[in-house]
């Protein structure tokens, strides 16, 4: 027994302290549009489309054009969505510029268009079992982290899983405010406070998760962290092979909306911006 | 499983002065912390085995080994319990648990106290002390955070029913695990003989703590409200990371205490029990094996395996059986007698010293005066008192330890030895007056369940 199962022990207690419960509900999607671009992604947009479909009941439109710009066609029939399944980098080869550019058409759709957009990317085997665990970043745009949780278990419900990850990045400053609202000293960020405060982020949704997780049938996990948002969401993806959450900001200069771009970039996973 | 046999043949009395002399030193430099205790165990063992090798005491090196495959059982026992208690912990379970009972005293001063001393000895009968411990005191400290009351009577009382919860089970003690192998002391038995005193001993340590800090524990009507909000904003399942690993540490849990009260029946050691528990604790858990075996509590191990070597080539001296002559001859050959020295010099022992190497000498002594007395009173009341002893004194025992550390680093208060001698030396004072009327009682009217031939 060392000091940090000490202070370790007491931090994982401050954390439990949620005060009221969060009202947790999977989020409604009755429509979900598959927009296909001609290239090799469109049997990729398809199966997840089908995929999410399925497991929210919603019903599944296509959108294909030829036209140059699609932009304005696609937000006009987009608008009774509340899902967007949409190759990234549209209209250009994943494999070699995947990495590089998420394509203007996707850049000017998430400042647009208000409805959740999955960014699908390399071609993916069991888009079923991909929707049904998903993994939510919960640091990336973390205003969004309750909405971003609420769409993955719409699709998680019914036997799929979802992963939490709750992160703590020391190479960016932690809001004092933050500390003591959660009882935590400001000016101690040594590795266990930090942990700690990735404890506390998540303890209302995994509160929220778990108290529900028999009734909806799901499976919970949380997975703590220190270290780059974006990084740590890959890494851990990677060894899972589900769809990747994170919450969305429409303005493409904020940080947040940086972090989620550059998930998106990395990832071979589909990722849901919500 | 422990055991000791008595030498066929005694040393001269230099070899044994010596031998004794060696491992009186290591306890002393123990006691005192001049060296880290696995250090000071360790360099014992390794003075002795040169000595006894020397001395002709020890015939061949061969001995050494046979002394430490004695004690496999012990040392199986704590490896597999160390592994299943980590990934239990990690599970969230006990902390959920915790927080739940936690928040059915509503806030209120005086029933959270009596919440916490249950919670503590659940815990520490499945857990094992300075786990047990951890999470109880760790959840006091930060409900008396919140509700802003005074932290000492809540870690006092915690380090105090620590003690008791101990003596539950078999595997609720290192002391317990030491005493019950050596003796053979079956698994059910201890729920016959050592649950009931475990619970009138943490009723006694309630009473007292609870009359000490009448004022500190009195809850004020008017904010009743208000502390019952303030504890209802801890949510428990904020503390379970994976409901599956929580659901299987459960089950395995259970299972395993079901395996350690069956183990005579299937004749298996209750180390298979423990390993068999902790090999499935890593399989099932979904974490890295490495950290779960990170936490096997390694300092323990060494410092028995330091201890046995020590004690072992001081008991093939004839020392320790000539202490259990004299203890025989002081008692007249009276088992009353031999029970009253026995426990309260364990119980004064164990308070001024850590207790495993008060009970690891201790065992080969009660195993001679065996011989000639009957074996179980004195084995359980070595199992109760080397336990309960650690009431006496701030460091008289890792729950001690643990929960007074937590008081000065989380709570930023103080115990000093001043206050614990009048909370903790009356507490034992009860304690000691409980076991012995229990054990003689027992004695008195012929109720202890024979001790069954041990497993080879």
């Amino acid at each position: 027994m060392t000091d940090s199962d000490l202070k370790n022990q007491l931090l994982q207690f401050e954390a439990a302290r949620v005060g009221a419960p969060l009202a947790l509900q999977p989020a409604k999607v009755t429509n979900v549009l598959a927009v296909r671009d001609g290239t090799d992604q469109d049997p990729t947009v398809l199966a997840l489309a089908g995929a999410f479909a399925l497991r929210s009941g919603a019903v599944v439109r296509e959108f294909y054009s030829a036209a140059a710009d699609p932009l304005d066609e696609l937000l006009k029939v987009a608008s009774d969505c509340q899902l967007l399944v949409v190759p990234s980098p549209f209209r250009r080869d994943y494999a070699a510029e995947g990495q590089q550019s998420l394509s203007t058409t996707v850049d000017l759709l998430l400042a647009r268009c208000p409805a959740a957009i999955c960014l699908a990317r390399a071609p993916v085997e069991g888009a079923e079992r991909c929707v049904t665990h998903p993994l939510v970043a919960l640091q990336i745009e973390r205003h969004r982290k309750v909405e971003a949780t609420e769409v993955a278990l719409t699709f998680a419900m019914g036997g799929g899983e979802i992963m939490l990850l709750s992160v703590v990045d020391p190479q960016r400053p932690v809001r004092s405010e933050e500390m003591v609202g959660r009882s935590l000293d400001p000016k101690d960020l040594s590795p266990d406070v930090l942990h700690g405060l990735a404890t506390a982020r998540a303890a209302a949704l995994t509160a929220a998760l778990q108290r529900h997780a028999g009734e909806w049938r799901i499976g919970v996990r949380v997975q703590f962290g220190l270290g780059d948002a974006v990084k740590l969401a890959l890494e851990q993806n990677a060894k899972r092979g589900g769809l990747l959450v994170a919450g969305r900001n429409r303005d493409a200069t904020t940080p947040g909306a940086q972090d989620a771009r550059r998930l998106v970039l990395g990832s071979r996973w589909p990722v849901l911006l919500v | 499983m422990l055991s000791f046999a008595i030498p066929t043949e005694s040393t001269s009395s230099v070899p044994r002065a010596v031998l004794g002399l060696v491992m009186l030193g290591t306890y002393v430099l123990i006691a005192t912390g001049k060296l880290h205790k696995v250090t000071a165990a360790l360099l014992g063992a390794i003075v002795c085995t040169i000595l006894g090798l020397s001395f002709g005491v020890l015939h061949n090196y061969g001995e050494v080994h046979a002394v430490l495959t004695k004690d496999i059982g012990v040392l199986g026992v704590i490896v597999g319990t160390s592994i299943l208690v980590d990934v239990a912990g990690k599970s969230g379970l006990f902390q959920f648990l915790a927080i739940k009972i936690a928040k059915l005293a509503k806030g209120d001063p005086a029933r959270l106290f009596t919440c916490l001393i249950a919670l503590t000895v659940a815990f520490v009968s499945v857990l094992t002390i300075a786990p047990g411990t951890l999470i109880v005191a760790s959840l006091a400290l930060v409900l008396c955070r919140t509700l802003q009351l005074d932290a000492r009577p809540y870690l006092v009382g915690v380090a105090i029913a620590a003690n008791s919860g101990a003596l539950v089970t078999f595997a609720s003690g290192i002391c317990t695990m030491m005493v019950g192998s050596a003796a053979g002391l079956p698994y059910l038995h201890f729920f016959l003989v050592s649950t009931p005193i475990a619970v009138l001993s943490a009723a006694a340590g309630w009473w007292v703590v609870r009359r000490h800090y009448k004022k500190e524990l009195h809850s004020d009507p008017a904010t009743a409200g208000e502390r019952a909000a303030a504890v209802a904003a801890f949510d428990e399942w904020a503390m379970v990371p994976d409901r599956g690993l929580f659901w299987r540490a459960a089950l395995l849990l259970v299972l395993t205490i079901v395996g350690f009260a069956v183990a005579q029946q299937l004749h298996v050691g209750l180390d298979f029990v423990a390993m068999t528990g902790g090999a499935c604790a890593i399989l099932f858990a979904g974490h890295d094996p490495e950290e779960a075996i990170k936490k096997v509590n390694w300092t323990v191990i060494l410092f028995f395996i330091g201890l046995f070597v020590m004690i072992g080539t001081v008991e093939h001296s004839g020392l320790l059986q000539s202490a259990a002559g004299m203890l025989t001859d002081v008692s007249a050959g009276n088992i009353y007698i031999a029970v009253v020295v026995l426990v309260v010099f364990t119980a004064v022992a164990s308070g001024i010293m850590d207790n495993i190497p008060v009970a690891a000498t201790l065992i080969p002594i009660v195993s001679s005066m065996a011989n000639a007395l009957p074996a179980a009173p004195l084995w359980w009341g070595l199992v109760l008192a080397a336990n309960l002893g650690g009431n006496a004194t701030p460091i008289g025992s890792i729950s001690c330890v643990i929960a007074l550390s937590a008081l000065q680093e989380g709570g930023g208060k103080k115990v000093g030895w001043g206050e614990w001698l009048r909370v903790g030396g009356l507490v034992l004072a009860l304690q000691v007056a409980l076991v012995l009327a229990w054990l003689l009682l027992w004695t008195f009217f012929d109720l202890f369940p024979a001790i069954p031939a041990k497993l080879h």
